[in-house]
């Protein structure tokens, strides 16, 4: 699990262009939207084509994306159920 | 009409220059994508979207930027009803083309394909200073000295804008081109005529 | 600030619903819709409805059909003074061509050229700003006629459903597997279209073989928000139809009907709304005619506008198709029933991706 949300990590760094951060800088708590990360509704659709591109897993309606991205936690459980 | 230039400047691969100042050089052997970076930081531009912006918005972004920080607190307060009218050759080219590859490898990013209108650039500089004024982005070759000069003017005497800033905005894969100016109607001895000294520096960027 | 006034007329359509703008009118009329489904295949392979031409198009001959169509309604030795200009209005112009890798062949430019030359205008330009475009187009083209620049304005505008826009709408989640319902509370997503649409605006009514309607000129404005999303609080949209109604010394009670850009996007149709709550509209009747043709991008703002001229040349305005039940937080007054009366003027309106919005007002001719 800890691999997973290092991977993570790096990944929502390189597909959202966070170039003032790094990996180290995200809170597996952190809100990544709202006050948090300051990540906007158009990253969250990036998060989802990062889901499937990385993980082949589809999310068809992007409300639901709401509660996957609420952090780095919430994001590895979801992939982790996916793959089970 | 003639019009009065509160603030003008050009922004290329090597050089950033701002009412007659040059605020940015490129050192011997700095790649363009590095120059932009430093500029970034040296402009204390410290803009966190800055960094989702593709290459069009980003040069359009850093020189409006410079101009406006150099305006009187008069003039920035004028800025909500400023009209921003912009004009270049390649269009959104340079982000079109990488949504096109994505589209060819089965997978389309959005905040790439969000990019794939050039009058985006208009909408990040109107989000940033809070411009809430006229809009217009054209395409033609070579500025359209002439249409947008007329049209400014037209802004003007019709009350629909006292100020424009006005220019060319031209960017693709490392190359750019912009050249802008604020203005405002005329009627002092500086005043000019014709817009056409403000774009003598740009550039359309493909094949050049 | 005195009214300034142009004419707008020899309005043309090629769209799905046919080859005259008198055509499109009486299928629009008739309930008819070019929306159809199983018209592309998208990314996760389900088939989407589309309002397309049964062929797979040309961006030149569309626009040079249409504009043909436009021509053959003027008076030419009137339009051909040697002070004519010729706008193009489009998103993404001849965007196939980068399949080919052929930068130069879809510069938006050589397309403007191209139509400029069949036009004989003296000088030809591009406006390209996302959805208001068309919109935009005619606005500055009243403007320069009224500067005393040229003498008439031949703005046509097209954009086609090519991969390149549908693959993008739908990473946007945008797209509804349904032909889309403006301002229904089912609705989810957009339609696209494909569409060529063009109009002559002039300085003199002597210009068109049929009478002109008036056109008073519009503005534009930016939310200074987002640059994909609606203002929560319609603020562009607001300013810009306060303004275009200032600047013509009316008031909102004095259009008879709204032409409004209804997407049939959760968050546009919402946002719309909410703007003309703000401005006290909620009465006035609207409609969002992207139920018959779909989204058609560049070309929205003329095809929806020659729409709405041949509902003032016939004191009709036909139904928001696709819509039943009321779905956004303001009341609006969405036609559900073909409106038979006479009718002075309305207002079109657009909004576009960057924030960007614009309107204009276009009355019957005042001899």
């Amino acid at each position: 699990m800890e691999n997973l949300k290092q991977e993570l990590k790096n990944f929502i760094v390189t597909h959202l262009n966070l170039e003032e951060m790094t990996a180290a800088d995200i809170q597996d708590d952190d809100p990544l939207f709202g006050d948090g990360l300051g990540l906007d509704s158009i990253d969250a659709l990036e998060l989802i084509v990062m889901l499937e591109k990385e993980y082949n897993i589809k999310v068809r309606d992007p409300e639901k994306g709401k509660a996957i991205f609420q952090s780095v936690n919430s994001l590895a459980e979801f992939v982790q159920a996916q793959a089970e | 009409m003639s019009f009065e230039i509160i603030a003008s400047g050009s922004f290329n691969n090597t050089s950033l220059e701002a009412n007659g100042q040059v605020l940015a050089s490129a050192a011997e052997g700095c790649s363009p994508k590095e120059f932009l970076r430093e500029v970034y930081k040296d402009m204390s531009i410290d803009y966190v979207k800055f960094h989702k912006m593709d290459l069009l918005c980003k040069i359009g972004v850093v020189l409006s930027d410079a101009l406006i920080r150099e305006l009187s607190l008069d003039q920035k307060e004028a800025l909500e009803e400023m009209a921003v009218v912009l004009n270049n050759s390649t269009s959104s080219l340079h982000s079109d083309v990488k949504h096109q590859a994505s589209v060819e490898e089965g997978q389309s990013s959005p905040a790439i394909f969000v990019y794939t209108l050039p009058n985006i650039v208009v909408g990040e500089i109107c989000i940033k200073h809070k411009i809430y004024g006229e809009n217009l982005f054209l395409v033609s070759d070579a500025p359209a000295t002439e249409l947008l000069s007329d049209y400014a003017a037209s802004l003007f005497a019709t009350g629909k804008a006292k100020q424009c800033m006005v220019g060319w905005v031209d960017a693709l894969d490392d190359k750019w081109s912009a050249s802008l100016a604020i203005i405002q109607e005329g009627s002092t001895e500086n005043s000019i005529n014709s817009l056409e000294g403000i774009f003598s520096e740009a550039q359309g960027v493909l094949n050049n | 600030m005195g009214r300034s006034v142009t004419f707008i007329g020899a309005e043309n359509i090629i769209s799905p619903l046919g080859t005259t703008a008198e055509e499109n009118y009486s299928k629009v009329l008739a309930g008819q819709s070019g929306i159809q489904e199983g018209r592309f295949l998208d990314r996760d392979g389900d088939l989407m409805p589309a309002s397309t031409f049964p062929e797979k198009q040309s961006i030149h001959k569309l626009l040079k059909s249409c504009i043909e169509g436009s021509l053959a309604g003027l008076n030419r030795e009137e339009f051909d003074n040697g002070r004519t200009l010729f706008i193009l209005s489009s998103t993404k112009g001849d965007i196939e061509k980068l399949k080919d890798r052929d930068l130069p062949a879809a510069s938006l430019q050589q397309l403007a050229d191209q139509m400029g030359e069949l036009v004989g205008a003296g000088k030809s330009i591009t406006v390209s700003q996302a959805c208001i475009s068309g919109v935009l187009a005619m606005i500055m083209a009243h403007d320069l006629v009224v500067a005393g620049k040229y003498d008439s304005v031949l703005v046509a505008g097209s954009d086609l459903v090519s991969e390149f826009v549908h693959a993008g709408f739908h990473s946007l989640f945008a797209i509804s597997g349904k032909p889309c319902r403006p301002y229904d509370k089912d609705r989810n997503g957009v339609s696209l279209g494909e569409a060529a649409a063009s109009v002559v605006i002039s300085k003199n009514a002597s210009t068109f073989k049929s009478e002109p309607l008036d056109f008073l000129g519009g503005t534009s404005s930016n939310d200074a928000n987002h640059i994909s999303g609606p203002s929560r609080t319609g603020e562009g949209l607001v300013r810009s139809v306060t303004k275009t109604l200032k600047n013509s010394g009316l008031t909102s009670a004095d259009i008879d009907f709204i032409n409004a850009h209804g997407t049939a996007t959760t968050f546009n149709d919402e946002m719309e709304s909410i703007a003309f709550d703000r401005m006290e509209m909620n009465t006035t009747p609207l409609i969002s005619l992207k139920g018959y043709f779909g989204h058609t991008l560049g070309a929205a703002g003329i095809i929806e506008t020659a729409i709405s001229l041949q509902s003032l040349r016939t004191n009709s305005v036909p139904v928001n198709i696709g819509y039943t039940e009321e779905g956004t937080s303001k009341t609006l007054n969405i036609v559900t029933d073909t409106l038979e009366k006479p009718l002075k003027r309305f207002l079109k309106t657009a909004s576009g991706f960057g924030g960007c919005n614009a309107s204009c007002i276009i009355q019957q001719h005042e001899l």
